[in-house]
């Protein structure tokens, strides 16, 4: 009766989709680069030994156990995207500025006590570990492969019949066939497979524009003791909350001005959100062996954060003659509404060794000369899970099965460095830091990093401190507009400079 | 940008308001030395709220006026049997007082197990159902090394001129891709491919005509 009631309901709504989650969601809760408070930024994020700053809610909670004072602090901040894409020999340009911020919160250190604490310290605090404001843009001259060939894959690797492909992929392959992009292909009176309608041998202009918005932020709780003022141990409870938003088209346009060739242009736009709140453990120690030397460990657990995606999408093409100019969209395919996918990300745990040096550890700031340290942290992004919110979701499950295997094939573990110093001429401070953080890609031939450096100036006086940092980031990712099983993928090379300054005033009270 | 720096503007003025007993010295500088709080001459009265121990806030309270808060501090009032309906009565006035009562074991709560907001895990979904099959081409394209760029080494070269699918016929002036020959095209292909549930229809409407 239970099967029938389901089977019934199966052929009422003929529930239709095939865009989903991908690895590159993955990556995007995941390949992160320092942020924090200005002072953090500016030695490399190289946070892990030092403490005594509000960052350390996020890479090594002991850090807090450092403090005895108590401290609000606020960190707003600037950045400049300036991206350049290099797609089929053609080069790209453009730029994109928004506002972010950095850690921002209060640390309570509480005075020494009797117990076998010498003293401990609690800090909240709030801190955007990714911005994702960007604007995107690059095209090239394709004679080899087009946008429309992953939905031929699709439909003939699925055996989908042209009722299917009419229906069952409202937001991919369905509205390439609606609007006659691919059409269903005949050979002596039988339907064999689907045939594109893009005159690929002549060429086509690819255009692919992105703009995203939004963070990763994390809320802070962090608690950390100090043992004699040499060990200290912290942890820290974080949650997650992920906004992101894609606004996504992409073109291909016939090279040619031949009127008859059945094919003008065809566009495809996207808008597409994804929002989640999770939670994760940050575990951390410091240990002084001498007055000059720290030593630092933190594990990071993975993040589980449970996500509502949505999505809509549209396309227009001009097949000339053949259909003329057809529009079609997912929401007259769902009633005006959007896909909506509920799943759970695990995100990569990670693990951070770290050592400093500081000159004249003592109470008189006019002696206190600066420091020097540095971190090493691996992190396994290869190690990122998805699974369905849905317990009965049979289909959800063997789906995220499988990308969760694609995950551990295409990423890998990446070890990344950070290092920084200051000195200081109370009540005036320098500083200069950098980061390298390496490939997550398994694959060499796609080439991937982010490399930061970074310098700032701060000022400590009369009860109040300000920071003032500028950090400059080189990022090199690879960025696919679409993916074939197979014939070679083509890919586009980005080099992203993002210009980071950011502001921290602080107040002790 | 200006509905950023307003507010934060204003955060600054307020905190640097606040009294801080640094404001007439050098700010300390954690990272090298945290001063302990009573290690500071004249201080003696800034750590008054430090104090933990619920007994000496008690105390110092009585003292200051033995009268105030009394309403609240009447063993007979909150303890009164008549209005005590016992834990099978949630919340009892005794149980909010004592929430964590041994005789109840660590996990007991007021609230009830089903009404504790910790416990309750409920889920208003609406059944959902999916239909169709698919190959996840969308993912096996992440498992396809072979690209077209004029980076590619040699062997990816070599990998694109003889290492493809001979389904494919991309040379001519149009890509087509045929059915496996045991593939029976079937109406429930596809449907979802893990991710976006649709809840509408879509079998009411067709793609529109080709021209002529």
């Amino acid at each position: 009766m239970k099967h029938f009631f389901m089977v019934a309901i199966s052929s009422a709504l003929l529930v239709t989709v095939t865009k989903a989650q991908l690895p590159d969601d993955a990556l995007r809760n995941a390949w992160f680069i320092p942020g924090g408070t200005a002072r953090n930024m500016a030695i490399g994020g190289a946070m892990g030994s030092l403490g005594g700053d509000i960052t350390a809610n996020n890479i090594n909670p002991a850090g807090i156990g450092l403090y005895k004072t108590k401290e609000v602090v606020l960190s707003p901040g600037f950045l400049l995207n300036n991206n350049k894409f290099s797609y089929l020999g053609d080069d790209n340009k453009g730029s994109k500025s928004a506002i972010g911020y950095g850690a921002t919160g209060i640390i309570i250190g509480s005075p020494p006590s009797r117990s076998n604490w010498t003293s401990s310290a609690f800090s909240v605090s709030v801190n955007q570990l990714a911005s994702y404001n960007n604007h995107t843009y690059y095209k090239g001259v394709n004679n080899y492969s087009s946008y429309s060939e992953q939905y031929l894959e699709e439909l003939t690797r699925d055996g989908a019949s042209p009722i299917a492909a009419e229906q069952n992929y409202i937001f991919g392959s369905s509205l390439a066939y609606r609007t006659y992009l691919i059409d269903s292909l005949n050979a002596g009176g039988q339907f064999v497979g689907y045939k594109s309608l893009v005159p690929i041998g002549t060429g086509v202009i690819q255009e692919r524009d992105e703009t995203t918005k939004g963070g990763y932020n994390e809320v802070s709780f962090a608690f950390a003791g100090n043992q004699q003022d040499k060990l200290y141990i912290g942890a820290s409870i974080n949650i997650p909350i992920v906004g992101y938003t894609r606004d996504l088209w992409y073109k291909e346009t016939d090279v040619t001005t031949n009127p008859d060739n059945n094919f003008e242009y065809s566009r495809f736009n996207e808008h597409f959100t994804s929002n989640g709140i999770g939670i994760n453990l940050k575990l951390g120690l410091i240990y002084k062996p001498t007055t000059k030397v720290r030593l630092g460990f933190a594990l990071h657990t993975p993040s589980y954060i449970g996500f509502t995606d949505r999505i809509r999408a549209d396309m227009v093409t001009n097949t000339e003659n053949y259909a003329g100019t057809v529009t079609s969209s997912s929401d007259e395919l769902n009633s005006g509404k959007p896909g909506e996918s509920n799943y759970s990300l695990l995100t990569p745990w990670r693990a951070i060794g770290s050592m400093s040096f500081v000159l004249n550890e003592v109470a008189d700031t006019r002696k206190q000369r600066g420091f020097v340290t540095a971190d090493i942290e691996y992190v396994n992004y290869r190690s990122s899970r998805f699974s369905t919110s849905n317990s009965d979701d049979i289909t959800g499950k063997d789906y995220y099965t499988s990308l969760n295997e694609i995950v551990k094939e295409y990423y890998k573990g990446a070890v990344n460095f950070r290092v920084g110093g200051e000195l200081k001429f109370d009540p005036v401070s320098v500083r200069i830091g950098g980061s390298y953080y390496g490939s997550p890609y398994s694959d060499k031939e796609l080439k991937a990093s982010r490399i930061m450096a970074a310098a700032g100036l701060g000022y400590r006086n009369h009860g109040f401190f300000i920071d003032l940092t500028y950090a400059h980031t080189i990022n090199k990712d690879v960025s696919f507009p679409y993916r074939l099983n197979d014939k070679a993928n083509t890919f586009a090379t980005w080099n992203n400079n993002r210009g980071n300054v950011l502001l921290t005033v602080g107040f002790k009270i | 940008m200006k509905n950023i720096i307003i507010p934060c503007a204003f955060a600054v003025l307020l905190l640097s308001s606040c009294s801080s007993a640094y404001k007439a010295t050098s700010t300390p500088d954690d990272v090298y030395y945290s001063p302990a709080p009573d290690a500071k001459a004249g201080a003696e009265d800034r750590y008054d709220d430090y104090t933990s121990s619920s007994d000496d806030n008690y105390l110092r309270m009585k003292v200051r006026n033995r009268y105030q808060w009394n309403g609240i501090d009447d063993y007979s009032y909150w303890n009164d049997s008549r209005y005590d309906f016992g834990y099978s009565c949630s919340p009892s006035r005794s149980v909010l007082l004592n929430p964590y009562n041994p005789y109840f074991g660590f996990a007991y709560t007021p609230w009830g197990y089903w009404n504790n907001p910790a416990y309750t895990l409920v889920y208003y979904k609406n059944p959902q159902v999916y239909y169709g099959n698919t190959g996840k081409t969308n993912l096996t394209a992440y498992r396809n090394k072979n690209y077209n760029t004029n980076r590619n080494s040699f062997g990816s070269l070599f990998k694109q001129s003889f290492g493809n699918n001979t389904t494919n016929n991309y040379n001519s002036n149009n890509a087509t891709r045929t059915f496996n020959t045991n593939t029976t095209p079937s109406n429930s292909a596809g449907g979802r491919s893990g991710g976006f549930n649709s809840s509408g229809s879509s079998s009411g409407t067709s793609r529109p005509p080709r021209k002529g």
